[in-house]
């Protein structure tokens, strides 16, 4: 019985799920696109004016701010909601990702069957989007506690070179924290499937000491993944940066769409690679 | 004999000589007497300018003799003074004014602490478990006379009875004009928990407003003598100080002027310093477990970046030998926990040295004493005395991304700045705060500015100037007026915007409209005309107007004291293709159908436009403001708008269409910060920095997953 973490396993039924990764892409999309309009709509015309070339110091800046600034509340309330629908479809993808990939006996994948049972079972894995969220802030809430109270009674009496090391201790530890939650959240998001059990809380716990057990495999896993998803969605923004023509509507609607994309693939490929942690995944399906 | 102030006029008489008076008629009855108005007049300016003090008499209008002794266990002050005052004020004066102002951190209902309150600038709750207070026990002339009884306390901005920062005591006899008067002053103070500049925390002790302070007397106008406020800082007379501290032994100490002796007395240490042309005196002290000295200096010849001094002689028009600058000590008072970024503030101490001393003149000084508070003691930073100035640092600071920011040149090319005016113009902080913190603002984005172009400080990746200062700016709801009385603003954000930034920007929009070489010369003019002489506005003013040659009441008027706003936008653009035109024409006193072959008509030429730009002032400044036109086959021209009137239109008939106009295009008013009008284009070519904003939610978004 496998059960860690296999970034081939996920590779390799990407491509019975490919109707998730476009569901995933053209939600992930269209969550932020009210965001997106209410910039277009209080800034396109004016932004479009500006010279290509270079504008006085501070100008781009300050425009910005004077376009952005009647229009804050309903772009503030836009974007929260847009985090919170893509919080919320994500959490119905992977419960019913994880329910089918467990319960059903028959191949094929329809995306009306994920997402309806991702429906049914849709707050037992909020439950557990929710701990995640816990988890983190209250680790950050020690880890900062924590150099605080080294700030005041220590770190004054510190050589130099031993206070670069904290800080760049401090830095490492709260991205492995961070790392830790998310890997114990995917983790603990298919042990949740397992033998129907009901506490989303006892299943992130199970998640994190899975992880804790099968670090190589999961950072590996985790890697493999979210680093060339979180490069894709940066890609339109470097691309523009260094090439002026590729901002302009077009070119810069197909590198987003594929951008984004891609970053869909990579991101249902790396749910999809910790279902071995069931240990039952792969043997009750039908293949 | 003729003083300064007199050599000053004559430029003014020699203009008046040169009139064509009527007594040059032949025969004119008037004619002597015109000549006997003319050399009348003369004679009330010369008289005038000898009752006016001279620099060197407004140098040395205070001598200070103080005796101080720190108690720690108590965090009081037991102090003898005496002080020889001289009447420079031109009007005889049977009182003298004095600021109390450690009484201001005496209680909740102090008219500082009512600010502190209402303000968000600082915490009270540190200051409400440690308040500060002084009382004079003893005040009395040289020959014993009492003058106690005659003390009284006085809230001249608002009569706040709690309020003790400022007092009056009657003399038994006037002071002429010229003469002097001596007092001798015992007090006794407790320092309050560090807030609002001064206090102690811990073992560290920033010491400043603590004696007795004499206010300034204005002849006339009488004693210019305010309460302690939150927002406006501090005026006074130039002169000179002998101060004796006596610390706990070994203690390190910082202060105002320079160390003449150092000696142990029983358990502690008896520290004396000097300092002359100064209008204050503080000091810091410290264990030395807790901070460190680093003694070093300028030195021109290693100190001065080469590049700055080719580049303040272009821009002053002055060769090297009348750039050439002194060199100095100076003193860094350092946490032992950020000694690592003592090099970082000697750089920035000596970089700001060399700045001011090329663009203003040298500094005059002979040693600069930089105090950066421990940790737990930063509501000490950031404040300026003359010698004197506090910084500021976090340890972090040393290690990045925070060593990337610029907040250690800033602060300490800032509180430098102050030095000049501050410590050598010394304008009155309190009812022309903007003289000094927004002129010094002006200067230490220039100096920061020029650091980074020329990478002095390489450390620095990220270093905002002008941009932010004008984003700060167009927060301003409703306009607020440079001009005013310190404490006299509406909301604290106000007196930063008119007493830092919108000041600051005015002088760079300046610099936009008459050039930046031009202005540098009238700040180096108003400098050397000014210093120890307390320069008002207008004479901020008129230095710039003699110096650049321009009259420029108009924007003084409307940007310093007034609160007028600079907004110009591109109105409307209308292109109309005059080969296009149907249906008749009025030709040899018939009507002729025209069609497109029709050539009779020469202005209906294929590719002939009619273009209409229409230039709006959606603001009430009214100035000039430069407009650039551009053309479909890239010819740009530029017209100048006095925007006298609200709006203007531009008819023309071109060849081409027009492809874009800007107003404002090299973006001379900084002052404007509606700008987004200010561009119109024919074709939208692109999406702009739109993309950034999608781009930036997706990457927004990618951060919801780990949670899900």
């Amino acid at each position: 019985m496998d059960s860690q973490p296999s970034p081939l396993f996920g590779l390799r039924h990407l491509n019975e799920m490919w109707r998730v990764v476009l569901a995933v892409w053209l939600v992930t999309t269209a969550v932020f696109l009210p965001a997106r309009l209410v910039v277009l709509i209080a800034a396109a015309e004016a932004f479009a004016a500006l010279p290509d070339g270079s504008l006085p110091d501070g100008e781009l800046l300050l425009i910005t701010v004077e376009l952005v600034r009647p229009v804050w509340a309903p772009l503030a309330m836009a974007v929260l909601s847009g985090w919170l629908a893509l919080w919320a479809w994500t959490v119905l993808w992977h419960a019913g990702v994880v329910r089918w990939f467990v319960l059903s006996g028959r191949s094929g994948v329809r995306l009306t069957e994920i997402l309806g049972r991702g429906l049914l079972d849709w707050w037992r894995w909020a439950r557990l989007g929710l701990t995640s969220m816990g988890a983190l802030v209250l680790g950050a809430s020690v880890l900062w506690l924590a150099i605080g109270w080294a700030d005041d009674h220590v770190l004054e009496h510190v050589d130099d070179r031993l206070l670069g090391g904290f800080v760049a201790a401090a830095a490492a530890l709260s991205l492995a924290m961070v790392v830790l939650v998310w890997l114990a959240t995917l983790q603990g998001a298919w042990l949740l499937g397992v033998g129907n059990r009901r506490s989303a809380v006892l299943a992130w716990v199970d998640g994190l000491w899975g992880s804790l057990r099968h670090p190589v495999s999961s950072l590996v896993t985790l890697a493999l993944w979210s680093v060339p998803a979180l490069a894709a969605t940066a890609v339109p923004l470097l691309v523009g940066w260094h090439f002026e023509v590729l901002r302009s509507p077009l070119p810069s609607a197909v590198i987003d769409a594929a951008a984004g994309l891609f970053a869909a693939f990579c991101l249902v490929g790396l749910f999809l690679s910790f279902a071995p942690v069931t240990g039952r995944a792969a043997e009750n399906r039908v293949e | 004999m003729v003083n300064a102030m007199g050599r000053q006029l004559f430029p003014m008489i020699e203009a008046m000589s040169s009139l064509d008076f009527p007594s040059r008629i032949e025969g004119d009855p008037f004619r002597y007497t015109s000549r006997v108005r003319f050399t009348a007049a003369t004679m009330v300016l010369l008289a005038l300018a000898t009752a006016m003090p001279s620099a060197a008499q407004e140098r040395d209008v205070v001598d200070y003799d103080i005796e101080v002794a720190l108690d720690p266990a108590t965090h009081e002050l037991e102090g003898s003074m005496s002080v020889r005052w001289r009447n420079t004020g031109g009007a005889a004066t049977s009182e003298i004014w004095l600021h109390l102002y450690l009484n201001a951190f005496a209680g909740s209902e102090t008219t500082l602490m009512r600010e502190l309150e209402a303000g968000t600038l600082r915490s009270t709750e540190a200051i409400e478990r440690e308040w500060g207070w002084t009382r004079i026990t003893a005040l009395r002339l040289p020959d014993g006379t009492d003058l106690s009884s005659s003390l009284r306390f006085e809230r001249p901005d608002d009569g706040n009875e709690a309020d003790f920062s400022a007092a009056r005591v009657e003399l038994p006899r006037e002071v002429p004009p010229g003469e002097s008067v001596t007092l001798e002053i015992d007090f006794e103070a407790r320092l309050p928990r560090v807030v609002a500049r001064t206090g102690f925390a811990g073992d560290f002790y920033m010491i400043g407003q603590w004696f007795p302070k004499i206010a300034v007397f204005e002849g006339e106008r009488g004693w210019n003598c305010h309460q302690y406020h939150l927002t406006s800082e501090f005026f006074a007379d130039f002169g000179s100080y002998r101060v004796r501290m006596t610390i706990p032994r070994g203690w390190v100490l910082g202060a105002t002027g320079e160390q003449v002796s150092r000696a142990p007395v029983g358990t502690d240490d008896r520290v004396e310093f000097r300092a002359v042309d100064v209008h204050d005196f503080a000091w810091m002290t410290a264990p030395p477990e807790l901070m460190a000295v680093v003694e070093t200096d300028f030195e021109p010849g290693r100190d001065l970046p080469p590049e700055w001094l080719e580049r303040a002689g272009a821009r002053l028009d002055l060769g090297a030998a009348e750039l050439e600058l002194p060199p100095m000590k100076i003193r860094l008072l350092v946490p032992r926990s950020q000694e690592s970024l003592a090099p970082r503030m000697l750089r920035a101490a000596r970089l700001a040295i060399a700045w001011f001393g090329l663009h203003l003149g040298p500094y005059p000084q002979p040693q600069l004493t930089v105090v950066s508070p421990p940790p737990g003691a930063e509501e000490a930073g950031g404040m300026e005395y003359p010698t004197l100035i506090t910084t500021g640092a976090s340890r972090l600071s040393a290690f990045p991304p925070m060593s990337w920011s610029n907040a250690i040149e800033a602060v300490t090319v800032h509180e430098f700045g102050h030095q000049y005016f501050q410590g050598l113009l010394a304008s009155d902080e309190a009812e022309r705060a903007w003289l000094d913190e927004g002129l010094t603002t002006w200067a230490e984005n220039r100096c920061i500015g020029d650091i980074i172009a020329d990478r002095l400080a390489p450390e620095i990746r990220f270093a905002p100037t002008w941009g932010v200062e004008r984003l700060w700016l167009s927060f301003e709801d409703p306009p607020v007026t440079v001009d005013r009385r310190a404490w006299d603003f509406r909301r604290l954000m106000d007196y930063f915007l008119a007493s830092y930034t919108k000041s600051a920007v005015a002088v760079r929009t300046l610099e936009g409209l008459l050039g930046e070489e031009r202005v540098a010369r009238a700040m180096r003019a108003y400098f050397s005309t000014h210093r120890y002489r307390h320069p008002t506005g207008d004479d901020f003013q008129r230095a710039l107007e003699e110096a650049t040659g321009e009259e420029l009441e108009w924007f003084f008027a409307a940007a310093i004291r007034g609160d007028a706003t600079a907004d110009w936008a591109v109105l409307a653009v209308r292109q109309r293709e005059v080969g296009s035109t149907k249906g008749l024409e009025w030709r040899d006193g018939e009507w002729f159908e025209l069609d497109e072959t029709d050539e009779g008509n020469g202005e209906t030429d294929q590719g002939s436009w009619a273009v209409d730009v229409e230039i709006g002032r959606l603001g009430d400044l009214i100035g000039p403001v430069e407009v650039e036109l551009e053309w479909a086959d890239g010819r740009r021209e530029r017209r100048v708008w006095d925007s006298v009137q609200r709006w203007v239109r531009w008819s023309e008939a071109s060849d081409q269409r027009l492809a874009r106009v800007t107003v404002d295009p090299d973006g001379r008013w900084a002052l404007e910060t509606r700008r987004a009008d200010n561009y119109w284009r024919d074709e939208a070519t692109g999406s702009g920095p739109l993309w950034w904003v999608g781009g930036a939610l997706r990457m927004v978004g990618l951060l919801t997953v780990p949670w899900s």
